[in-house]
């Protein structure tokens, strides 16, 4: 499959360039990427793929465009708002470069699917915005032997890398864990500078460009970190752990996993609800006014041992006991007396106390908005975070 | 800024840097990874709360990388700070 005239115009620019010529130019042709996710990152990634000639990309993303995205999605545009982002993508595609096929999956990718999607494909781009899409993008390409080109962001800081090619290292190489869930805003909740999507983005495409030419050095082995408050580039070196759980020389991981329960630390029996009902709650003042009052509740703080050094309630009796460690000392509680249950903003504590009332704590309360509520109205000594 | 006696900076992320007061670079007096670990430990409890766990060692989900190189690879004998190095933290982040 050559060149046709049009295309040899088209890109000429690219072509005359000695690493890539006609060869290399036809490679691109002939070569497929897929892009996990179609946002701030997938935005740069797929219009330069595509104005660079790549022959196919598939976009996974499950999402719709919003107005809110368009500050830093800039495949995407206000009369596509409400549209699906595959879809969206796809028609600006083929307005970029109508020679490239495009493939929609219009859906979030998990264990179920993600090998069926992500197979055949050249090269992937990790442009997806949570964490067990990430590890789930990183375990698959490993088991599937494709490279991926690894870029996230947040604020102002970015990191960008290539993890599963050949001998080096992958994602769980670097981050052999998942944060805890609240550890980590997202971009939602923390804010993100638009431009920053589209720096660290074509760092990606430029990766991906030179993983399917092979030519250059590739970052595989090495972590490009990103930060445009003093506008530094940096890098430090990533080695292959032999012990990781995936790529190791033992590896644990040899299937996909459940990457949601991976990445939310809720692995107890107790933690089996998916929606979140309703739980009672208490407000931070009524709360202060029943301590000491004579009807004190038991307090029980179900957060991480290292949040209890930031912040804890105590002072007040209340008792450390992470979530996915409740099962294990439920039968220490007396469910007949009033608990109140925290944690950082209210989350963890409403499934704790769901949990305790499937097996009967009809006086379980949560403490609306956590001890970060508490420290902004009742005690502006403790930090919040 | 980091004090003019420091001998060696400590990178702090933007999204850890709540943890430190909005302190992006923190400057240490110290000469050993050990020694800095300590000091970390002792003068910023809050940020030592996310980089460690409770047996001591770094967390899964954060790095620490001496002059570029990951702590956990330095062996022994690795392990000085010559004045001028750059302790970078890495943290999880999955924004896109
Ligand atoms: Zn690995």
């Amino acid at each position: 499959m050559g060149l046709t005239p049009e295309e040899t115009l088209r890109y000429h620019r690219q072509i005359i360039l000695p690493q890539v010529g006609p060869e290399g130019q036809t490679r691109l042709k002939e070569s497929s990427v897929l892009l996990v996710g179609a946002g701030g990152l997938g935005s740069p990634v797929a219009l330069y793929l595509a104005a660079a000639g790549v022959g196919r990309l598939g976009i996974a993303d499950g999402d719709v465009v919003e107005l809110s995205n368009l500050q830093r999605q800039v495949l995407h545009d206000t009369p596509s708002v409400g549209r699906s982002k595959t879809e969206s993508a796809h028609q600006r595609i083929g307005r970029v470069n109508p020679d490239v096929a495009v493939v929609e999956y219009p859906v979030r990718l998990d264990s179920s699917n993600a090998l069926e999607i992500m197979e055949g494909w050249d090269v992937v781009v990790d442009g997806s915005d949570n964490f067990p899409t990430r590890y789930l993008v990183n375990d698959a390409c490993v088991l599937l032997g494709i490279p991926f080109v690894y870029g996230a962001i947040f604020r102002f800081e970015g990191q960008v890398s290539v993890f599963g090619r050949g001998d080096g290292p992958c994602y769980r190489c670097l981050f052999r864990d998942p944060p805890p869930p609240e550890a980590v805003p997202t971009c939602a909740e923390a804010g993100v500078l638009g431009v920053l999507p589209g720096l660290v983005g074509t760092i990606q495409a430029t990766e991906a460009l030179k993983l399917l030419l092979d030519k250059g050095d590739s970052l595989a082995g090495r972590l490009l970190l990103v930060d445009t408050l003093p506008m530094e580039f940096r890098e430090v070196e990533v080695r292959r752990d032999p012990d990781c759980a995936v790529c190791g020389d033992d590896p644990s991981v040899t299937a996909l996993i459940d990457y949601e329960q991976f990445c939310g630390g809720t692995t107890t029996p107790l933690a089996a609800a998916p929606e979140l009902q309703r739980v009672p709650e208490i407000d931070v003042e009524e709360l202060r006014s029943r301590l000491g009052s004579g009807q004190s509740p038991v307090i029980l703080d179900v957060r991480e041992t290292h949040e209890w050094r930031i912040s804890n309630l105590g002072p007040y009796g209340a008792k450390l006991v992470p979530l996915g460690r409740l099962q294990e000392i439920v039968g220490e509680l007396d469910p007949d007396r009033e608990l109140v249950v925290y944690c950082r903003s209210g989350y963890r504590s409403a499934i704790a106390v769901q949990q305790l009332a499937s097996v009967g704590f009809d006086r379980a309360i949560n403490l609306r908005g956590g001890i970060n509520e508490w420290a902004r109205r009742i005690d502006p000594s403790l930090p919040t975070y | 800024m980091m004090p003019n006696s420091a001998s060696v900076t400590l990178r702090v992320p933007t999204s850890l840097s709540e943890l430190t007061g909005d302190r992006d670079r923190i400057g240490f007096d110290v000469s050993t990874v050990d020694e800095l670990l300590d000091r970390v430990r002792n003068d910023e409890p809050l940020l030592a709360g996310h980089l460690f766990a409770d047996d001591g060692r770094i967390r899964g989900y954060v790095n620490l990388f001496v002059n570029g190189v990951d702590v956990r690879l330095l062996e022994a004998g690795e392990r000085d700070l010559p004045p001028g190095s750059v302790v970078t933290i890495v943290p999880s982040v999955a924004g896109g």
